[in-house]
């Protein structure tokens, strides 16, 4: 069974671009495309672990990963904070709102493949 | 607009001289994807790729095109993030195209890698802010650029596209709604903090001025400022939305420097109220602490009522009977001498706080401390009829708590010690004496003066009461014989008796202050 990725991001481009490299790789993809969009997906569906940009319109993802962190159902969901990497501290900041993994845009898609990977098969063992 | 964003060719005599390379970099990654195009590749997938791979190329030129010449440091966040996002959509969708392209087709994979490469270099010349820039989190010290979460609600799209395009590129956080449905939506939606409403008047579905009565008839929303836009000069129509509570007006087209001031001003403005929120909750815990401070001199009973009505504690005073007690350590002066300053302290923080908890317990105020001394009072601020009985039965807990000071005393080192205690009843003035700045609430008048005489002559473990007192009391007291005090400074003689407290059994603190 294919493992499903919520892909929280605003940017019409990139979120095209995730999705179809994604399920090429044989995932299935669930979408997002602001803070309160991605807490309704996650309420409709079980994901298996989130890719977040944190910079988002409505609700960004730093509020939004912070609200994961704190519901019991999700606490323990991987996520992994996109960001365009404006900042030097963003990947501090992602740590600091509970994300588990951090990839800088342009993103290095086997890197972050690689990431993706490696934090689902940790979670399958957990399970 | 045209003064802080320029056209292209003008980018070599500005603030950026790499803009230009840029430009022509871009120019560069179109050229190889038009003559990609021309190959007229294989399968449908790669077409797909290609085709999205030049809207991509678009969005960078665009993006590298508009970049804003001078611009605040959270402006600069934002176009290096839109910067990116786009050099990424370049990078992911070439990488595609490459994975759908097979070896054989040796010219697109050579043009596919060098767009790979100006893009990687492109990326290579605009470096993350370093951190000390700016903070995201804080509230940058310019005012001139302060930026917030808005809501822009306008049905016409143009409108509304060129609205949040000026307000992002100012640094503003911004979200939009078409009609008034979708605005109320995004405002029900509580774990939105909007700091700013743009608001149509003239909407398809709802007029303007029901959302901002909805607004404002919202607790949760009311302090949202909200600025109007409309299309019609109308004074009439202005007054109705200001007095409904909108913060400010602008007509179409909207004036661009106008509306940042506006937006700037209003922000501003709610800064300080959200300040103003801070405070209260300041003040909300400071009056914890004042309970929980003024709990330790007088029962939490008496701190409550006074803190529910201020006016209590009104700067005057009011003529009261009340009942003083004073107690004094025996032979403290000597003490004094013999034992370390330390030593002094410990011995007596440990006295004081003990017969302070008594008291309190018993419903009485700890109104001083006089070096050695305590000064009690029991019927003010607020007063009951038990007042006496209160005091007396006080003073005995008093002496049987001297025990458990001595106890401590013992386990520390420090000698025993024993107390003297006298009552005294009478009318006092009560109130908060002293200036403005530094006042306290006390007690004055001559039953005060009688009290501190009576104690002079209290003897070691006595519980001096005065004639007054012994008058005032409900409850049966066992006493010694009456005995004359003539002091100095008293215009009579007072009659006082040693209260026989080893024979009266321990009271125990009434119930209405005791928890």
């Amino acid at each position: 069974m294919s493992s499903t990725l919520l892909i929280v991001e605003d940017n019409e481009m990139n979120r095209d671009l995730l999705t179809r490299r994604l399920q090429k790789k044989g995932f299935s993809t669930v979408l997002a495309v602001n803070g309160v969009d991605a807490m309704q997906r996650l309420d409709e569906v079980d994901v298996d672990l989130v890719l977040m940009d944190m910079n988002l319109p409505v609700q960004d993802g730093w509020t939004t990963c912070q609200m994961i962190r704190r519901d019991p159902q999700l606490q323990h969901l991987p996520i992994i904070a996109l960001t365009a990497h404006a900042m030097t501290n963003d990947r501090e900041r992602a740590r600091a709102v509970g994300c588990t993994e951090y990839e800088t845009k342009p993103i290095n898609f086997q890197q972050l493949l690689g990431k993706i990977q490696k934090l689902l098969a940790w979670q399958t063992t957990a399970n | 607009m045209q003064e802080k964003y320029s056209e292209p060719q003008e980018t070599a005599d500005t603030a950026h001289p790499s803009a230009r390379s840029l430009t022509s970099q871009v120019a560069v990654l179109e050229q190889e994807l038009a003559s990609l195009m021309q190959d007229n590749p294989a399968t449908p997938e790669l077409q797909h790729g290609l085709t999205s791979l030049g809207e991509a190329l678009d969005k960078l030129k665009q993006c590298v095109d508009y970049r804003p010449l001078q611009s605040s440091p959270e402006g600069e966040r934002t176009w290096l993030h839109d910067f990116r996002n786009n050099i990424n959509a370049v990078r992911g969708y070439t990488e595609m195209c490459l994975e759908d392209t097979s070896d054989s087709v040796q010219r697109l994979t050579a043009t596919l890698q060098a767009i790979l490469q100006c893009n990687e270099e492109l990326l290579s010349s605009f470096p993350p802010i370093a951190e000390q820039t700016i903070t995201p989190d804080v509230v940058p010290a310019n005012d001139d650029a302060r930026t917030g979460r808005l809501l822009v609600v306008e049905d016409n799209d143009a409108n509304r596209a060129i609205l949040c395009r000026q307000l992002t590129k100012t640094g503003h956080t911004v979200c939009e709604a078409k009609s008034g449905v979708e605005a109320l939506r995004q405002l029900e939606d509580a774990s939105v903090a909007l700091d700013l409403i743009l608001l149509d008047l003239m909407l398809p579905d709802m007029d303007g001025f029901e959302i901002l009565q909805h607004i404002k008839n919202t607790a949760s929303l009311r302090e949202i400022p909200v600025i109007m836009i409309s299309g019609q000069l109308q004074d009439a129509e202005v007054i109705r939305c200001i007095q409904a509570g909108a913060e400010d007006y602008l007509f179409k087209p909207v004036n661009e420097i106008l509306l940042r001031a506006r937006i700037n001003a209003s922000l501003e403005r709610k800064s300080w109220r959200d300040r103003e929120q801070t405070y209260l909750a300041e003040l909300s815990n400071s009056h914890a602490f004042i309970r929980q401070t003024f709990g330790r001199y007088t029962s939490e009973d008496i701190a409550n009522r006074l803190l529910e009505h201020p006016d209590g504690l009104d700067m005057g005073g009011s003529l009261q009977e009340v009942t003083t007690v004073m107690t004094d350590i025996c032979g403290f002066t000597g003490l004094c001498n013999r034992l370390l300053p330390t030593e002094v302290v410990l011995l007596l923080n440990n006295y004081l706080g003990t017969l302070s908890d008594v008291i309190v317990s018993y419903g009485g105020t700890v109104d001083e401390f006089i070096g050695d001394a305590i000064l009690a009072i029991f019927g003010a601020p607020l007063s009951s009829d038990d007042d006496a009985d209160r005091a007396v039965a006080c003073a005995i807990a008093m002496q049987h708590a001297m025990d458990v000071v001595n106890q401590k005393n013992m386990a520390l080192g420090l000698p025993a010690i024993r107390t003297s205690i006298a009552v005294n009843t009478g009318t006092v003035i009560a109130g908060n004496i002293g200036s403005e700045t530094r006042s306290k609430f006390g007690v004055v008048g001559q039953s005060v003066n009688i009290t501190a005489r009576i104690e002079d002559i209290a003897g070691a473990d006595d519980v001096l009461i005065s004639q007054c007192t012994l008058n005032a009391l409900q409850k049966k007291v066992s006493v010694g014989p009456a005995l004359a005090l003539r002091a100095k400074g008293l215009d009579r003689i007072i009659t006082v008796y040693a209260v026989n407290y080893s024979a009266t059994p321990s009271a125990e603190p009434t119930p209405t202050y005791h928890e």
